[in-house]
């Protein structure tokens, strides 16, 4: 399942200066676009820092809540000073000690508000490995949320320009099988469905889309950085974050 | 998470930069690893002479239809220049003919291949026994006609 903000092109830095500085009502769509963006890196932090289910999820909302939008974290946040996930993970250990320190103390404050509009599955779709540090899983699930909101995006291009049935091969070949482990369909089996030549036809057909996918996956990282040039840097670094915690 | 989740993301984000690179060469690689996933992309497939034949012709036909569909026009000269090295490598690895080209089309399109310096050295390597090899046969053919 995508999350709801996939496919969403508008670039991190733009949402976050207009969550700082737009008017009302465009600070507050900005804001709920930024929450839903790193809901799932979040979430996936905490729960691999040790806590169950419902606890990582009241505590994500709290850090949502109470330090994203509440403090307003995105007020500190500047291009000139490094990555605003960078800055968001700091916060959020952060918050974490202090709800540490505080647990019996003080309950969280429920006039903090809750997002209702976000979406409870989220939470789910992270399956927390043993042995997984909280940052791993925050990489992880980056990355992931990164390549869940392009693979939409690349969906909606495809059937825009009359692909769909390169869509089908790509999602049936790669898609499906990496964000839910299934088995791939067999090109012989999609060359029927499809109504195609051959298997060549077919694997030149998702040849196609991936490089669809590629391009755009490169494009929305650039959106997500202050110099969108420096995207080839950024998947590097996710990729060697990724690499460094298997 | 789990590592075959972990390395499905990897190589997704890996294609990004694989295309910034050689994006026609890109897109020749992943048919190749399509093809045979142990492989590193398709210079290592065409060059290999533990390649089995079944493969080759996968290959060939994948590459031939990368020359007709390929996006651009360099996507769809090297995919006629890889289906020529795919043939060339069923000749000098298996001894085996896996084109109805006639002898001269293929001599024609071999030198070609042969003079490219765009191509990488193995397959121009390839191109060049398949080239002898055929060069010999016609060369034997004649002369057997001529004994006749």
């Amino acid at each position: 399942m995508l999350p709801p903000d996939a496919g969403s092109s508008q670039t991190n830095w733009k949402m976050i200066f207009t969550a700082k500085d737009g008017d009302d009502q465009a600070s507050a769509l900005a804001l709920e676009q930024l929450a839903r963006r790193y809901w799932p890196s979040v979430y996936a932090f905490v729960r691999s820092s040790g806590r169950d289910v419902h606890e990582a999820a009241d505590l994500t909302q709290g850090f949502v809540c109470d330090v994203m939008l509440g403090r307003n974290l995105f007020h500190e946040a500047d291009p000139k000073r490094g990555r605003f996930r960078t800055l968001l993970l700091r916060s959020l250990q952060n918050y974490l000690r202090e709800r540490y320190r505080f647990a019996n103390r003080k309950k969280r404050s429920p006039e903090s508000g809750k997002l209702t509009s976000l979406d409870d599955s989220h939470m789910h779709m992270t399956a927390i490995a043993p042995g997984v540090t909280p940052e791993e899983a925050f990489n992880f699930e980056w990355g992931a949320t990164l390549v869940r909101g392009v693979l939409e995006l690349v969906r909606r291009n495809c059937v825009a320009d009359g692909f769909e049935s390169h869509w089908v091969v790509f999602e049936s070949r790669v898609v499906r099988p990496m964000l839910f482990g299934e088995k791939p369909a067999s090109y012989q089996t999609l060359v029927e469905r499809l109504d195609l030549d051959d298997r060549s036809q077919a694997a030149n057909m998702l040849i196609t889309v991936k490089r669809r996918f590629a391009r755009t996956l490169m494009a929305e990282t650039g959106r997500t950085l202050s110099d969108p040039a420096r995207a080839k840097y950024e998947i590097m670094e996710i990729l060697e974050d990724l690499e460094r915690s298997s | 998470m789990t590592d075959a989740k972990r390395e499905k993301l990897s190589e997704a984000l890996r294609w990004a930069l694989e295309l910034t690179t050689n994006p026609a060469m890109a897109a020749a690689d992943w048919l190749a690893r399509d093809i045979d996933p142990s492989r590193t992309g398709a210079v290592e497939l065409l060059s290999d002479s533990s390649v089995s034949l079944e493969t080759l012709n996968k290959a060939k036909d994948a590459f031939k239809t990368m020359r007709i569909v390929g996006e651009h026009a360099v996507d769809r000269r090297l995919g006629g220049r890889l289906y020529l090295a795919a043939i060339a490598a069923g000749i000098v690895h298996h001894h085996e003919r896996i084109s109805a080209q006639s002898d001269g089309a293929l001599l024609k399109a071999l030198r070609e291949f042969i003079r490219d310096d765009s191509m990488p050295e193995q397959l121009r390597e390839i191109a060049d026994f398949a080239y002898l090899s055929i060069q010999n046969s016609v060369s034997n053919n004649h002369q057997d006609a001529q004994d006749d």
